[in-house]
């Protein structure tokens, strides 16, 4: 009985792996790359460069939106930070719909960047997958299901995970992949037991929104009214004339909000009705100061008065708050979000290892079969494809002119066309060379992609690394790493294949 | 620092396992030793959570992800050393 049990468990982690893990190698090696979302910004960003923390950056703001949108019905400002050095601001006009830009914050002049995504196409793809509607965040949801099924299945199928723990015997085909499989999955196991429960949280309300169904009738707005207004504390509401708000005046109201929380710091200014004499300034902390994504604010009435602050809710929201506050790590430091990012790639190589197990394990089993296997060919288009279609939308937004209109969908054309280039040739060639063929293009792609920026002036690799531009220096680092490596593992493969032919 | 202590810890239990000892050392160890080298490694794990646990939350997420790369260290180092030693 115990043997039927776990024969019960291979099959159910041989098959919940195989369909979704495509898919699940698609939203960890996007998520993996989303914790250098701002980094990846700002490289494909290459114009902009401000200062971090100017302590003019909110009131250039206040003017510049003063200035540019009177009668908005919401301003928003992003201050400048340690990882994104340029202020944001977006506001939303009389007739609904947004318009942001980017500001110097130490002069508060306009910056005119290219029009780009940047690390917001991986963010993006990760949880929806640009697909139309609700259809990717549905399919990223029942990934993250089989990843908790896989996870557990596997643990029970692979029960040698613990003894075999160190354990990695290269050049053994099946035994060593089987290696690899084990020890990228026991390693990051911690993390992608969290990172899949996690995930599923964030996308609760979507594939379990009974609760909210039965007790607000469907009507998510009231919900989101109600949860946001847990545990917030209002004072007296103010009805005084007050003058119309003023840089000096938000610049006194953040002054204030940073003295109420001693260790944090302000990361976001909203802005309601900014033209009335009702005007509220909302303070929100910066994300970066807590675990939780439940963020505080402080609420201020024009003339500066503290009307309403919000401290955290119930202890359902709390939980909730740090679930989804581990999933984003947008509180980690550079050690710890290096971790995040390392396990996150462990996590890829599980994923990747798996699938490729799955193919090696049925030909051998099977060697006398001539034809490739659809799901070998699939394997190639997924596990090098993706890569090299993240590589090409670089590349693309190195290499299209700056001021090109429609430049946003034409970086994401890069993404998709390169993808499907690479489904029709791991299609039409057997699967061992459309391997080191995709491989190597790869790495052609990657270390292509620094190149056109050199021949910028005061931009591109050695410009970043005299003025100490390091999450762009990082970047290119990255690029060059995996160029290489890509390189070096197809120049070998190929290498073997000759040796044996 | 905790790394440290983390890497140390999951050495001494690496060696503790008998395939191990035979791909690092081309011997194997006494039954006691290797029991005392199990009992070292897994106080120098406790030791180290300890110490992540009295820094707070932070501590302790920095602990499991450094766990990862240890292990990482410890798995990639007995690989190459098998290798070179045919």
């Amino acid at each position: 009985m115990k043997d039927g049990f776990r024969q019960t468990m291979a099959f159910l982690h041989s098959w919940a792996g195989l369909f979704p893990g495509w898919l699940l190698y698609a939203i960890f090696l996007s998520g993996s790359l989303t914790y250098y979302r701002q980094e990846i910004t700002l490289w494909m960003r290459p114009e902009l460069s401000g200062a971090a923390a100017d302590p003019q950056a909110a009131v250039h703001a206040i003017d510049r939106l003063r200035q540019a949108a009177p009668d908005a019905r919401l301003w928003r400002i992003d201050l400048p930070n340690a990882r994104n050095p340029v202020t944001e601001i977006l506001w939303k006009g009389e007739k609904g719909g947004f318009r942001s830009e980017y500001l110097d914050p130490r002069t508060g002049g306009q910056l005119h960047g290219r029009e780009t995504m940047g690390g917001d196409f991986l963010y993006y793809f990760h949880f929806d997958l640009h697909a139309p509607v609700r259809l990717g965040r549905w399919l990223v949801c029942f990934a993250a299901i089989a990843m908790l099924v896989a996870i557990i299945s596997g643990i029970i199928t692979h029960r040698r995970i613990f003894a075999d723990f160190f354990t990695f015997r290269p050049r053994k085909g099946q035994r060593s992949w089987l290696d690899a499989h084990n020890v990228a999955g026991v390693l990051a196991l911690p993390f992608c037991l969290m990172i899949s429960f996690t995930g599923l949280i964030t996308l609760a309300t979507m594939f379990m929104p009974w609760a909210i169904q039965r007790a607000y009738s469907s009507d998510t707005a009231a919900y989101a009214r109600d949860l946001k207004g847990q545990g917030m504390v209002a004072a007296a509401v103010s009805s005084a004339d007050a003058p119309a708000l003023s840089g000096p005046m938000v610049d006194h109201i953040v002054g204030r909000a940073e003295q109420i929380w001693p260790k944090g710091r302000a990361g976001r200014i909203l802005v309601d009705n900014p033209g009335s004499k009702h005007a509220t300034v909302t303070v929100e902390r910066r994300d970066a100061d807590s675990i939780s994504y439940d963020l505080v604010w402080l609420r201020f009435s024009a003339d500066g008065r503290l009307i309403a602050r919000h401290d955290g809710g119930g202890p359902a929201v709390t939980t909730h708050g740090w679930l989804y506050g581990l999933h984003l790590a947008r509180f980690s430091g550079g050690t710890l979000r290096f971790l995040f990012f390392l396990s996150g790639l462990l996590g890829t190589a599980m994923i990747a290892t798996g699938l490729i197990l799955w193919v090696v394990k049925r030909r051998t089993q099977n060697p006398a079969s001539p034809r490739p296997m659809a799901a070998e060919r699939a394997n190639v288009a997924m596990i090098a494809g993706l890569p090299i279609a993240i590589a090409a939308l670089l590349l693309a937004n190195r290499l299209l002119p700056a001021g090109m209109s429609g430049r946003m969908a034409w970086e994401a054309s890069a993404f998709f066309l390169s993808w499907i280039a690479a489904l029709m040739n791991a299609w039409m060639m057997p699967p061992k060379r459309a391997w080191t063929g995709q491989v190597r293009c790869l790495g052609l792609l990657c270390l292509a992609a620094p190149i056109p920026q050199m021949f910028v002036p005061d931009s591109g690799l050695f410009a970043w690394v005299r003025t100490g531009d390091m999450a762009r220096v990082c970047v290119d680092l990255a690029l060059f790493i995996t160029g290489l490596t890509a390189l070096a593992a197809a120049s070998k493969a190929s290498a073997r294949r000759r040796a044996k032919a | 620092m905790t790394l440290l202590l983390i890497l140390g810890g999951l050495l001494c239990l690496c060696l503790s396992m008998t395939r191990h000892q035979r791909d690092l050392l081309a011997r194997s160890l006494s039954k006691r030793s290797s029991q005392a080298l199990r009992c070292g490694g897994w106080a120098a794990l406790c030791l180290s959570l300890g110490l992540a646990l009295s820094d707070g939350p932070l501590a302790i997420l920095c602990w499991i992800g450094e766990l990862s790369i240890a292990a990482l260290i410890v798995a990639a180092s007995c690989t190459l050393i098998s290798i070179r030693r045919p």
